[in-house]
């Protein structure tokens, strides 16, 4: 199962999500910022495809999720605030709870209230993995922190690592609490000598901590399913097709796409 | 010697309304609304120093599908209290009761919650 995630920042990219979707078989695409008429999207989306997407339910529209599944593959579960919670359902292989999520620029929260969002966040997922009865956790999105952020990383809040040996011993116990891991590849896409971009966000300011490139778009895998991630698959998009998402100085471009870049992965969901 | 009063007078008994139980109010109202087919929930916990509620509808028909619907978020002495509305409109501080009463109604009464109490109902009803 394939998914692609993308912060539009408003722009009509239509054409370019469809672009991704053929090119890289996508199956979920989820989208923030998006300002395109969902008819327009799904027209793009499917001019000559024989599995065609649909819009899956949602009461906020700060996320989009269509689906090239049948109707009752997403089946929703919660939308609070900026965290939608679907449980997804394949018609063959074993189901996944799929947390989409867009949490607060750093334009309008301070990281302080970044965090404690993430622990209220980090408790609505945990809620929901006790009542569908498993783990096998996916968030994808705009988490506007990056991965080494306390929002991310610390164990209250979404306890996302960078090492999937660690993750892989499930919990810790931190102040006499049993906190569960996240896994989090995106540690492995930062910096010149990774793969890919230095990020999936650029951003030039005056403040005197600039990271300028900044990671907030990732995948956090809960340990259950790190065996089924598929590490060939995941890729922090820049080229759809002939058209470059990026600029001549390697920056997100801005005027013909996002100022965020796509992120594509797949999850093996066959019955092992 | 007497011991001296330095409390004053105390209130006899704690007459304010706290904002959760303005919540739990509605919440019970939906249910009687809707004959229980969607119903409000309102969860409560204690974060660094605040008390936050978030305030969620539930369809039982729909696999306890919820939507939070806004949460408040106070301080031991309940106001002012922060609003968060989570579909739609700014957030809000509210000095008393009175204000917050107000911007409750107009949440709760406002066209995308009924939008989406209405499609929660339908999608209920189909199930």
């Amino acid at each position: 199962m394939t998914f692609l995630f993308w912060n539009l920042n408003q722009k009509p990219l239509q054409e370019t999500i469809a672009a991704i979707a053929v090119e890289h078989d996508i199956d979920v695409i989820i989208l923030a910022e998006c300002k395109i008429q969902v008819a327009d999207l799904l027209v793009t989306l499917n001019a000559k495809r024989v599995r065609k997407y649909s819009l899956t339910f949602s009461a906020l529209d700060r996320l989009l999720i269509l689906a090239r599944l049948p109707r009752t593959a997403i089946q929703p579960l919660a939308d609070t605030g900026f965290l939608s919670i679907r449980r997804l359902v394949p018609p063959v292989g074993v189901e996944i709870l799929l947390v989409a999520a867009h949490l607060s620029s750093k334009l309008y929260q301070e990281s302080e209230d970044q965090s404690l969002t993430a622990t209220r966040f980090a408790r609505k997922i945990e809620e929901q993995e006790s009542h569908v009865g498993h783990r096998r956790t996916v968030i994808v999105g705009d988490l506007n922190m990056n991965p080494f952020e306390a929002g991310v990383s610390a164990a209250e809040a979404l306890h996302a690592v960078m090492d999937k040996r660690t993750a892989l011993k499930i919990s810790r116990v931190v102040g006499g609490e049993a906190r569960f891991f996240f896994y989090n590849p995106m540690w492995g896409r930062m910096g010149d000598c990774s793969e890919g971009p230095p990020g999936t966000y650029y951003r030039q300011s005056n403040r005197q901590v600039n990271y300028f490139w900044n990671t907030y778009d990732q995948i956090l895998l809960r340990p259950e399913l790190i065996n089924r991630f598929r590490d060939e698959a995941f890729k922090v998009v820049t080229v759809v097709g002939a058209k470059s998402l990026l600029t001549n100085e390697g920056i997100p471009d801005t005027v013909s796409a996002s100022d965020h870049l796509p992120i594509v992965f797949a999850l093996d969901l066959s019955e092992i | 010697m007497n011991t001296e009063n330095l409390w004053g007078d105390l209130p006899k008994s704690g007459d304010l309304r706290t904002p959760v139980s303005i919540l739990r109010e509605q919440a019970t109202i939906l249910g009687d609304q809707t004959n229980n087919v969607l119903v409000g929930d309102v969860i409560t916990t204690q974060r660094g120093g605040n008390i936050v509620s978030e305030f969620e509808i539930v369809a039982p028909a729909l696999d306890n599908y919820r939507v939070t619907v806004l949460t408040i978020s106070h301080d031991m002495t309940l106001y002012p209290l922060l609003v968060i509305r989570h579909l739609g409109g700014s957030n809000v501080q509210c000095p008393d009761e009175t204000s917050f009463i107000a911007v409750l109604k107009e949440t709760l009464s406002g066209k995308r919650v009924h939008q989406i109490v209405n499609s929660l109902l339908s999608q209920s009803k189909a199930a």
